[in-house]
């Protein structure tokens, strides 16, 4: 009955999914042809390796879409968000490559990014890579040798020579000397411009910040088929029909706003106190065995999936994720109710044992995939819906012995539909 | 103002119906006879012992006979040196309870359990242990 309604709701969820994962989201905009003309419109919103290969823009909402490469247009730019300038350069493959460049400060110093390689340049002069060389002596050497690996200092002088005219603080080129990473850029080159020509200095996408999380809390249930693997009296044959069970937890989402509107890292932590019931019977030539398991588990889950968004209506942002879950058993407890009938002239006699069975569990893992969605409410609060899937592989704490009633727990499918309050 | 959208209705909609509407049904059947658990042995001495017992569920056929029996083995039914205390007919399910006297051997360990008879079948519990002190 419950596979079935979640079959049904999976398959509801796809219908109300499907069309978004097709839909295309336009944003005002505008394209820089070759002779300078700049064309209002709209731009299609993208992410990934494609924006620097192309956009596709159009004129007006009804207008048929047309796809620009780096050598059509000089630039293109979403308004109050990203800006592209085509431009030819060496990329760290050392060939020479036309492409659109994500412009990230624009100023008497620039700064550009590509496929997460860095490049400056300084009044509009030739592109520059940014990036730290690190001497590494490579595969080979001695046992026991003690290996060094230094970073070059290349990119502190290319910095250094650079911003000669106005030096940037000292404490913001100590946080690149190992490792640059683009917000260190970005403070760089906006502290050189600010001090170089203030006026001139323009940061895109300075309104997204580089890292903010949502946090909520959540409630659902969890649906699920437990089966033995090993175990006394055929326990592995008992059947375990599924079962649903209230989960609680925490919901974390860390996003880059500024890196990618569309995937996140999401981070679920559940608790759980779920009842199982089983049951076995066995026919023998004279007697009937008759077993009932109640089984109580406590567990607590932590959950982490990459999340995409796969399309941003107006308050509704439907999102796939995967991930692995990790679930660590809190405490469990299994009883045993055997019932064995023996027919003797005609008369029955039933005998009752009880006993209590270990479950030979602690740990297990699994992998996992959700489909949900937000719906904001208000600024800072919006309402999460989400099934996911997991197929866990249990692990057994030790070797089953036959002389205890020691259960091993075999593979499980679950599903988990929850309801979240989320709040920045 | 038009607060949820359809998606959501119905989303919350099937929600609400799976956590309240998905009430799980045991897969044990129902049994044709009384199912019977020993709830526990008090007020042990060396001259009486009172035992209770609970009737879980009702069997198809009405109890004729239902009461206790213990002994020093397990199992102890048939043997010499068991003890029975009969309780008469009755019906439906609950709680028993009965106080025995009887010349237990201090320290020794017995075991007791609760039975029912009806026409055909005869039910017993399960077997708790208990230790007359002086």
């Amino acid at each position: 009955m419950k596979q079935t309604l979640l079959l049904a709701l999976t398959t509801l969820c796809s219908f109300i999914f499907a069309p978004s994962l097709y839909a295309q989201s336009y944003r005002p905009g505008f394209i820089v042809k070759a002779e300078g003309d700049t064309i209002q419109g709209l731009i299609k919103y993208r992410e990934g390796k494609g924006i620097y290969r192309a956009c596709v823009f159009k004129p007006a909402e009804k207008a048929p879409s047309q796809k620009y490469t780096p050598s059509d247009i000089v630039a293109y730019g979403i308004h109050n968000d990203a800006m592209f300038e085509s431009h030819t350069f060496t990329n760290n493959k050392n060939k020479e490559t036309k492409a659109f460049l994500e412009v990230l400060v624009h100023g008497k110093l620039s700064l550009y990014e590509y496929q997460n390689m860095l490049f400056v340049s300084k009044d509009r002069d030739t592109l520059q890579r940014l990036a730290v060389k690190v001497n590494d002596p490579g595969i080979g050497g001695i046992v026991g040798e003690i290996r060094t690996t230094t970073a070059s200092t290349k990119h502190l002088i290319l910095l250094n020579s650079l911003t000669m005219d106005c030096p940037v603080p000292d404490e913001l080129l100590a946080e690149v000397v190992k490792k640059i990473n683009t917000p260190n850029a970005v403070a760089i080159v906006e502290a050189y411009n600010k001090c170089a020509a203030s006026a001139s200095n323009i940061t895109y996408k300075q309104h997204k910040p580089w890292l903010t999380f949502d946090k909520g809390l959540f409630i659902g249930s969890h649906t699920t088929d437990f089966a033995f693997a090993e175990g006394p009296n055929s326990v592995h044959n008992t059947n375990f029909p599924v079962r649903s069970n209230v989960v609680i937890g925490g919901h974390l989402n860390l996003v880059s706003p500024r890196r990618s509107e569309k995937l996140s890292l999401q981070v679920d932590a559940l608790f759980s106190k779920e009842q199982y019931q089983g049951y076995l019977e066995v026919q023998r030539p004279l007697t009937i065995h008759r077993t009932d398991f109640d089984i109580d588990i406590t567990r607590f889950s932590a959950v982490i999936m990459g999340r995409y968004t796969t399309v941003r209506w107006k308050q509704v942002k439907p999102y796939l994720a995967f991930g692995a879950s990790n679930n660590f058993i809190l405490n469990s407890k299994a009883k045993r109710r055997f019932e064995s009938e023996t027919t003797i002239n005609n008369i029955k006699q039933v005998d009752t044992f009880l006993s209590e069975a270990t479950i030979n569990m602690g740990y297990y893992t699994g992998a996992t995939a959700a489909v949900g969605t937000t719906y904001l409410l208000h600024d800072k609060y919006k309402l999460l819906f989400q099934l996911r899937y997991e197929r866990s592989v249990l692990f057994a704490n030790r070797e089953f012995s036959n002389d205890d009633f020691t259960v091993h727990l075999n593979s499980n499918n679950s599903f988990y539909i929850t309801a979240a309050y989320i709040f920045r | 103002m038009k607060f949820w959208p359809k998606p959501f209705a119905i989303l919350f909609l099937i929600f609400s119906v799976l956590l309240v509407a998905c009430s799980d049904e045991s897969p044990s059947p129902a049994r044709e006879y009384h199912q019977l658990e020993t709830q526990g042995v008090q007020a042990v001495s060396a001259a009486s012992a009172t035992f209770i017992a609970n009737i879980l569920t009702s069997g198809k056929e009405p109890i004729l006979q239902h009461g206790f029996t213990w002994g020093r083995t397990r199992p102890f039914a048939d043997k010499p040196g068991f003890g029975t205390k009969y309780l008469g007919s009755r019906t439906g399910t609950g709680t028993f309870a009965t106080t025995v006297e009887y010349a237990f051997t201090k320290k020794s360990v017995y075991y007791v359990r609760p039975f029912v008879k009806t026409a055909n079948t005869i039910v017993y519990g399960n077997m708790v242990a208990f230790t007359p002190n002086p």
